[in-house]
């Protein structure tokens, strides 16, 4: 991806000064704009960052995520600094819960013309207008614009601002940075249902109330239990919900899967919305099925990818993987990773995020926003 | 598949169609809807080809009008859809794959697909739910014809509202809506203690703009006044329009000493006078109009928002009277003074009624001292003030407009009179009765036929009346006074010009009008054997009346030593206390048998 990326470098020290310096190298490797991946554990300051950001030569955008990989490694701490070819300028949209005529109006006056070749979007993962605002960009770019893009947010899935630019600090918002290259992708969960259909009987957004007219926890709990053969411990819901997703059935046998991240007595919440009367699996998968996912993405983008990927060294492959996948897999983690690279070609690097969720244009064109799913880009042909 | 939970058509559709896009493999959708051609679409839908409605999503990206231009060609019209299409279909376009789904005569649901068509059990799928979706159009098309009903109706009501709070030539509050503001005001003034000013303003000689200009440039200069008083900006202010060339500018709840809200006030009046004079580009001339204002400032809500009105116009006219483009405040004895004039006025219209009006005769002389007429003075005996001056009562009968059947009942008295003395054989073959005509009364519009109509019930002939007018009558419009003169003329009523000599005396008007004799005011009279000067003005009458043919006579004659003067002068007729008192009809019955 060195058509967008001019370097790519991780700060481990998570201070200012250390962010600073990072900046200062990408800068010197001739950076025109910056996409700074910040990790959330320890926080950097963000309040700082604005006016850090203002001071640069360059426009700067970047998002609080749950962590970052880099070359095989990922950490929960330091951020990633990448400098782009081109001078980019983000769209950022606030209050991305609001009607969607009102965000409509507010992508038209940021994109008045043609739609882009690609584009980023960096969305606050834990914001209830995600699939709102991502409908809403569809409709703007149209089908021909392939997107690729990550929810950010913090491991703790505590909700707090989580995008940066110059100007402020931001939540429940949006950022969309226009390419005038096409991206290629790779998007692949390995998740598989154990039970189901089920109707989600009542939702609202990411919240559901019940499913099969039954109260959505007791019903979710009871099929886990069953399906465990024994009695589960949810006083740590995610630590259990992690490795049970629900599904939402394609028409096309595929999955689109929602993560529940919490309970709130019978409530459900996932990372992304459920509608009323969706017709939902639950899902389960073993370490060795996730990680042939990850490979499967990276054997379906390479064919897709710019022809310099082949040729050329230092060009970075873009990861934006799920943090669920992350806790689920543990120590078997870096085994993802290694299959991601091995089925890239040798000279390719890797760079990206554990995310609260991804988002990337499906074979059609449409833009999803994916749950414990690993997508994979580059620039496209 | 869900197809959303709003009543409205397109929110309802676009939802149903972002769960396609996310639960399909699909890239885009668009679904045409039978429409009549001339109803209104329904929100935010846009018009299809033919006499359809389309709703897409996505709605933009590239060369979406070219798709669109595709997919319409294959929907060449509703008639076409719903006629040959009953099971969904699917057409091949340079690797795009575009299924129609028939709505059961509703309209084409599109689906949009890149390199391979949809599989057919998944078409099989989906015609199920195009059914639901087709009742849930209906619904929604029903529903939103029902809000946009109700919507319209709460328009008209509102239309209806505004109508009947606001002016309609120029959108202000009109009096009623006023009325309200001022009652909030008065109540607000009193629960609080502060102060409120209340500017009525009038248009100067607006009147003559629409005369001589016409209505609708009266009309437009209303207009742009109106948008310049309703661009103050000062906090809470309610401007008004009564009519006419009328405002009122309401000003509520100001604090600070009285001094202090008085200084305010003329500041404000002052902000209005000159957003009013300036010049307005109208029909493409330049017009500036001027306004007087009458300011009233009011801290007492037990007064009435009618009564703030009333000292309103009683300080504008007060203004208007100090000589127009000015400001006056009201005071508490332009109240006083109104009420004794409204008082007047009413029981002037009892007098009418209870014959308490008299109609005095004074003989007009010639040089023998031979009467050769009579002018007619109306006397007012009240039942408790005794006898009134004419001089109190005529202008305020004037005024109030009581003046013209005042005048009707002085004409046909004075044609009963005629009459009478014709028939005891006093009146001389030439001679006349006077009627002194007022100006409101000679410029009605149908003062002619009035005169008329009274001279036919009476029986009189016309040339037994003489009209005396005043120089201000014939000049307030003299137009109308020529054609008025000429057509009594017409008849063989007399003229005379009262008062000669203390006005305009143009030698040109008098050229133009058929006038009979000229009246040597008074004034004159009185000094002629002592002032030279007054000699002078009337040997020049007497001369110019010859020049022009016309009689001359002077009035107010008290004295042998005038009347010879006046005689060695060439005047030949005279009027005046020497010859006779103005006397009631009984007694110039008597006095003349």
């Amino acid at each position: 991806m060195a058509i967008v990326f001019s370097s790519v470098h991780v700060e481990r020290t998570a201070t200012l000064e250390g962010l600073r310096e990072g900046i200062g190298l990408a800068l010197e490797r001739g950076a025109k704009s910056l996409l700074i991946f910040l990790c959330s554990r320890p926080q950097y300051d963000l309040q700082q960052l604005p006016a850090l950001f203002a001071e640069l030569p360059v426009p700067v955008f970047a998002g609080v995520f749950p962590g970052i990989i880099h070359d095989q490694e990922h950490f929960h701490d330091g951020a990633l600094i990448c400098g782009m070819t081109l001078e980019l300028t983000p769209c950022l949209v606030e209050d991305i819960d609001r009607p969607d005529e009102l965000i409509a109006e507010e992508l038209a006056q940021c994109f008045p013309g043609a739609s882009p070749a690609g584009a980023l979007l960096l969305i606050d993962g834990q914001s209830r207008g995600i699939d709102n605002f991502v409908a809403c960009l569809y409709d703007r770019f149209g089908p021909d614009t392939t997107v690729f893009g990550a929810g950010a947010g913090y491991l703790d899935f505590s909700h707090n601002p989580c995008l940066v630019t110059a100007s402020g600090v931001y939540q429940n918002a949006a950022m969309v940075i226009g390419l005038p290259v096409p991206l290629a992708f790779g998007v692949h969960h390995g998740w598989e249902s154990i039970a189901g259909p089920f109707l989600v009987t009542g939702s609202e957004g990411n919240r559901i109330q019940s499913i099969n007219y039954q109260p959505a926890f007791s019903f979710y709990r009871d099929i886990l239990e069953g399906h465990a053969g024994q009695a589960l411990d949810f006083s740590d819901f995610f630590s259990v919900a992690k490795s049970y997703p629900f599904g939402m059935a394609q028409l096309d046998s595929e999955y689109l899967v929602r993560d529940p991240i919490r309970s709130q007595g019978e409530v459900i919440e996932c990372a992304g919305s459920i509608s009323p009367n969706t017709m939902v699996y639950i899902l389960h998968a073993k370490p060795p099925q996730l990680i042939a996912a990850a490979a499967q993405a990276t054997l379906e983008l390479r064919p897709k990818l710019a022809p310099n990927y082949e040729r050329a060294e230092s060009l970075y492959a873009v990861v934006v993987d799920c943090i669920s996948r992350e806790l689920f897999l543990g120590p078997d983690y870096p085994a993802e990773l290694a299959s991601i690279q091995s089925a890239l070609p040798q000279a390719t690097l890797i760079a990206g995020i554990l995310s609260l969720g991804e988002i990337a244009s499906s074979s059609q064109g449409v833009i999803h926003f994916l749950n414990k799913t690993t997508v994979i880009g580059g620039a496209g042909r | 598949m869900n197809i959303g939970l709003s009543p409205q058509l397109r929110p309802m559709v676009r939802r149903f169609m972002e769960v396609c896009l996310r639960r399909l493999p699909i890239r885009r959708v668009h679904l045409y809807l039978c429409y009549e051609a001339d109803a209104e679409l329904p929100k935010g839908a846009s018009p299809g080809s033919g006499n359809t409605l389309r709703i897409s999503m996505p709605e933009g990206g590239m060369r979406v009008r070219q798709h669109l231009g595709k997919i319409e060609g294959l929907i060449a019209s509703c008639s076409q859809a719903d006629g040959r299409m009953s099971e969904p279909s699917v057409i091949e376009d340079e690797g795009r794959y575009f299924h129609l789904f028939p709505m059961m005569g509703m309209g084409t649901f599109v689906m949009e697909r890149l390199n391979a068509p949809l599989q057919d059990d998944l078409i099989r799928a989906l015609v199920p739910i195009f059914e639901r979706l087709n009742l849930g159009c209906n619904a929604a098309l029903q529903h939103e014809r029902v809000i946009r009903e109700v919507s319209r109706r709460k328009e008209a009501e509102e239309h209806i509202e505004h109508l009947a709070y606001h002016d309609d030539l120029t959108g202000l509050s009109n009096r009623r809506d006023l009325l309200v503001h001022l009652d909030a005001a008065l109540g607000q003034v009193k629960d609080t203690g502060r102060h409120g000013v209340l500017l009525y303003v009038d248009l100067d000689n607006f009147r003559d703009i629409n005369e001589s200009l016409g209505y609708a440039i009266g009309d437009a200069i209303i207009r742009e006044v109106a948008g310049r008083l309703g661009a103050i900006h000062y906090q809470e202010l309610c401007v008004a329009r009564l009519g006419s060339d009328e405002f009122v500018i309401l000003w509520p709840l100001i604090s600070g000493p009285a001094d202090k809200v008085r200084q305010r006030a003329v500041q404000l009046a002052s902000t209005v006078q000159a957003a009013i004079s300036e010049p307005s580009r109208v029909d493409n001339r330049s017009l500036a109009v001027a306004a007087s204002v009458g300011i009233v400032l009011f801290s007492d809500g037990e007064i009435s928002g009618d009564m703030l009105l009333g000292q309103g116009s009683l300080a504008m006219y007060q203004a208007k009277a100090l000589g127009r483009n000015t400001l006056h405040f009201f005071e508490a004895g332009m109240a006083a003074d109104a009420e004794k004039r409204l008082m007047l006025d009413s029981e002037m219209r009892v007098g009418l009624r209870d014959e308490q009006f008299n109609l005095y005769l004074q003989p007009q002389v010639d040089q023998a001292g031979e009467m050769i007429g009579a002018e007619a003075l109306i006397r007012w005996q009240h039942p408790q003030k005794g006898l009134v001056s004419p001089a109190t009562f005529i202008p305020m009968a004037e005024k109030s407009g009581f003046i013209v059947p005042l005048s009707d009942w002085v004409l046909r008295r004075a044609c009963d009179y005629v009459n009478q003395l014709e028939a005891h054989q006093l009146l001389p073959d030439s001679g006349y009765i006077a009627v002194n005509l007022s100006a409101k009364y000679f410029h009605q519009a149908d003062f002619v036929t009035r005169v008329r109509r009274i001279l036919s019930e009476t029986g009189v002939a016309p040339g037994r009346l003489e009209f005396e007018l005043t120089e201000g009558t014939l000049l307030n419009n003299v137009d109308d006074a020529i054609n008025k003169m000429y057509r009594m003329r017409e008849l063989g009523v007399g003229f005379s010009i009262d008062d000669f000599g203390t006005g305009y005396s143009s030698l040109s008007y008098i050229k133009q009008l058929p006038i009979d004799r000229i009246k040597i005011d008074r004034s004159f009279v009185r000094n002629v054997d002592s002032s030279p000067g007054d000699a002078a003005i009337i040997e020049t009458i007497i001369a110019m009346a010859g020049h022009f043919n016309l009689g001359v006579i002077a009035e107010g004659v008290e004295n042998e030593a005038e009347w010879q003067f006046l005689a060695g002068l060439g005047c030949k007729e005279f009027q005046g206390f020497l010859f006779h008192k103005p006397m009631p009809f009984e007694v110039f019955l008597d006095e003349m048998a």
